[in-house]
Formats: C-alpha cells, structure tokens, sequence
C-alpha cells in the first residue's frame, strides 16, 4: 500500500457505525458495523463485527464475531472466535481455530483448521492441516493435505502427499495423488482412549488412485495404484495394483487384480 | 461428439505417468476440468476423458517439462493470452507468417499499433488459407467470419471450435443471378455437422489447435533477452 499518503485509522468500540472506504487500520471491539466494503492494512474484530462489503487487507483478525458480507482478499487471516465471509477468501496464510464458514472458494499458501470450519466450494492450498472437522463443498486441491480430525469433502480430495488420521468418520468423494497414507489413530491416554473408542473411526471413499497407498478402516469401491497395502478394517470392492500388494487379515477385498 | 472415452488408468497405461504427476497436472490446471467425464460403470462412480485430446496433451506437457516449469507450461497450454502483444517486426522476424499475408491483414486491419493474440491467431489462420491455395474472397470470407466472431467463446477450451470453408458447383441453368457457378461458404462450428454430400470442403482447421500451436512458437520466440511481449499502452 501506498505509504505516502496518510489514511485514517478507524475504532469503533461500544456500539457504532462506519462507512466503508480506505482506511489504515480498522478496529472493531463493541458492535460495530461497517457500511460499505473496505480496504486497511489490518483489521481487528474482538466484538460483533460486521462488513457490509469486501475487505482487502494485510491481515484481518476475528476473535469475537466478525462477519463479512463480501469476498475477501487478506494476506494474513486468524479466526478464533467465529467467522464468516459470504464470498471467496483469498488468503497466503489461513488459520481458523474457532468456527469459520466460507460461502464460496478458498485459497491458501497455509490453511490450518483446528476449530470447525466450512466451505461452500472448493478449497485450494499449498499445506493443509486440520485437526478439527471440515466441510468442504466442492474439491480439495493442495499440495500436502494433512488431517487429524473429521472431514468431508464432497468432491475429489487430491495432493502430492495425503496424511490422514482418522478420528470420527471422514468422507470424500474420491482420493488422488502420489502417496496416501490412512491410518487409524491410536490414543496414548487411557481415558481418551476409552472415550474415543464409542466412535467409529472409518474414511468412506469411492476411489483411490496413487502411486505409494497405505489404507486403514477405509471403505472404497476401488483402490488403484502402483504399491498397495492394507490394514485392518479395510473394505474394498476391488484393488488393482501395478507392482505391490499385501493386505493385513482383517482386511476385506473382493478382488485384487495385477495390472500390467 | 462421438468421442472416445479411456479410464485414467488406461491414460496412465498409454503414456506412462505415474498417479502423482496426473493429479499434480490436473491440480495446475494442465488438464481442463470439463474433460472430467463422470459415469456409472459397475464398480460405482467413474472418471472418464476424452482419449486423443487426454493422451496428445499429456505427450506435449512430458515434452516441455524438463525445459518449463508447470506454470509455464500451463500458461502456454491456457487459452487466455489476453495481454501479450506483438510488434510486427516481431512477427515478421519469427518468419511463420509470409509478408503477403501480413501486408493483406494490413490492408483490411482495423486497429493500429501492436498485434494481439486474437491477431495473431488470425494471422495463422490466413496462412494455412493461403497455402491450401484458396481464392482471394475466399480468404476474405473467413477472416471476415472471425472478425465478428466471439474470441472469447473461441477459445473456451470445451469446444472445439472449427473454422470450415465449403465449396459448391452449381449447375449453370440454376444459378439464378450470380456469373459464378460456385458458392462459397465459411462457418464456425463446434461439435458434429454433416454438411452437403455435394459440398466440398475445402478447408477445416481446428482452431483450438492452431492457438496451441502457435503459443509455443510464441513463446519460444525470444533472439533477445528483452521480454518479447509488450503489454498494450491503452489497454480496451
């Protein structure tokens, strides 16, 4: 941003009104609502906040509830409360801990998840973590996806790497990319242990396509790829593996073909 | 469009790539989405695409992907080269386009100054006319056709959009008020079209082709190290 001119700083805190407009920073720490879209270097929401527009900005922080009513265009995005863009957010680094809800696509170089979010379209990182539970409308593209919590993704979920850890039961539509990697999650403390075990563990998938798979407690109608192994609690209708197989004795395959 | 359809595996099969550089060239949009074709087979759910465009595709990314990175490859395999522009020294240096065809654009061009993509595509498209050796109106009637085109719905990749010129011998005693006993025609078509058995085609170009055929030449260009495209001073 243009550091020459000087822009005026905004603060609303109690309940108040803004325009929308270029501002240099914006802070919002009552119930504040902000007439029109805006621009700032950084934007703070700790209270009820609402943007009656888009926002571009450096970084834009929700911890109370923020709200905006438009795309969004952030550098640096936090959510620790809850969020909600009713647009596209493009971001470089996404961190929601809180619950967010994006009702269009998201792009990240960083998008980390450990509260509950949504997506109403598709989802497109460098990294993805999450270790809450997500929802995603349309597919995930990335090229590291990483999950420790629950998911669903109603399209296609594809990485270069794909690490999941299954805690609840996760879904996707289908599953591609280079190496692919499910395993249960094994909970070190006995009372977790104990709590978690009431809950099914299991990803629920169509296909499986990559070149290096390793599967647990995922139910797929077919799993492709070059080296394939599986673990208990799979159940696959059929597995077509170019150099590898092996599958554990508590897996279920109805066919395993080789393929040239 | 009876076109033929492979499973991903068999794309595999055919050109030798692995899952992980498949998803990895879809992901950077190296593959068009809309060649995803969803269908039931017994095993559920499907993913299908089209065989010679899936297969040719993968072939050319294999062959510029030791000397481009991915995002330039995909710049030069996406449609949209809006911005670049060149200057007619340019394309008259890269020697693919004959000076004939290039003073005739001149005569008949309606902007001044640097060449755009569009143009360019143009150019190519009255080359290939000139060397199937058509008649001078002929070539008049199918840059005319492009010119009140929509460029933006030609170059939308999911249509393969085909420039055609047809030619057809009428009888003397039914031609009514014209001295020719022939008719021209110049249409843009995407998808299937049985034409006049009695018409002959004289020309068909696949104009999706020709644009992927001439970015490389494009870009490729480059004697000197200065950019070789210049972004248009007054931009519409």
């Amino acid at each position: 941003m243009d550091q020459t001119t000087k822009k005026g700083s905004l603060s609303i805190s109690g309940s108040g009104k803004a325009g929308g407009g270029i501002y240099d920073s914006v802070r919002i720490s009552g119930a504040g609502k902000i007439e029109g879209a805006i621009e700032a270097e950084t934007i703070t929401i700790s209270g009820a906040g609402k943007i009656e527009g888009g926002v571009k900005a450096k970084s834009l922080k929700i911890s109370g509830s923020g709200k905006i009513a438009g795309p969004a265009e952030i550098q640096e995005l936090r959510i620790s409360g809850s969020g909600k863009i009713e647009g596209d957010a493009k971001t470089e680094s996404f961190h929601a801990s809180g619950s967010c809800k994006i009702e269009g696509s998201a792009w990240a170089d960083e998008f980390h998840i450990s509260g509950s979010g949504k997506i109403e379209q598709d989802l497109h990182a460098k990294d993805v973590r999450i270790s809450g539970s997500a929802k995603i409308g349309g597919q995930v593209e990335a090229d590291r996806f990483f999950a420790s919590g629950a998911f669903t993704i109603e399209k296609l979920l594809s990485a270069d790497v794909i690490e999941i850890k299954l805690y609840g039961h996760s879904k996707a539509q289908e599953i591609g990319g280079e190496k692919i990697d499910v395993r249960k999650h094994e909970e070190t403390i006995w009372i977790l242990r104990w709590i978690w075990s009431g809950r099914e563990a299991k990803l629920e998938t169509n296909t499986i396509e990559g070149d290096e798979i390793y599967l647990e407690y995922t139910e797929a109608a077919v799993v492709r790829g070059k080296k394939i192994t599986l673990g208990p609690g799979c159940e696959i209708g059929t597995v077509e593996y170019a150099d590898s197989y092996q599958a554990h004795r508590d897996a279920k395959v109805g066919k395993a073909n080789k393929i040239a | 469009m009876t076109e033929e359809l492979i499973s991903k595996k068999e794309v595999l099969d055919l050109t030798g790539i692995s899952y992980g550089q498949f998803y990895r060239w879809k992901r950077e949009g190296l593959i068009p989405e809309s060649w995803f074709i969803r269908k039931s087979t017994f095993t559920g759910q499907e993913t299908f695409l089209p065989k010679t465009k899936i297969v040719e595709r993968i072939e050319k990314i294999k062959s510029m992907k030791d000397a481009h990175s991915l995002d330039e490859i995909a710049n030069l395999l996406s449609p949209e080269m809006k911005d670049r522009r060149l200057s007619r020294e340019e394309i008259s240096r890269m020697g693919w386009v004959a000076p004939e065809v290039l003073a005739y654009y001149e005569s008949v061009r309606k902007e001044q100054g640097s060449y755009s993509f569009k143009e360019v595509l143009f150019l190519a498209v009255i080359e290939r006319l000139r060397q199937r050796e058509l008649a001078p109106d002929e070539i008049e009637l199918a840059l005319s056709t492009l010119l009140v085109s929509d460029f933006g719905k030609i170059q939308q990749e999911e249509f393969a959009w085909t420039l055609v010129v047809l030619r057809k011998e009428m009888p003397g005693q039914f031609v009514l008020s014209r001295q020719k006993p022939q008719v021209s025609v110049c249409l843009l078509h995407a998808g299937d079209i049985l034409f006049d058995p009695q018409a002959q085609t004289v020309v068909k170009l696949e104009l999706n082709k020709l644009i992927e055929e001439i970015k490389p030449k494009l870009a490729m260009f480059d004697p000197d190290p200065n950019p070789k495209f210049e972004t248009d001073p007054n931009p519409k």
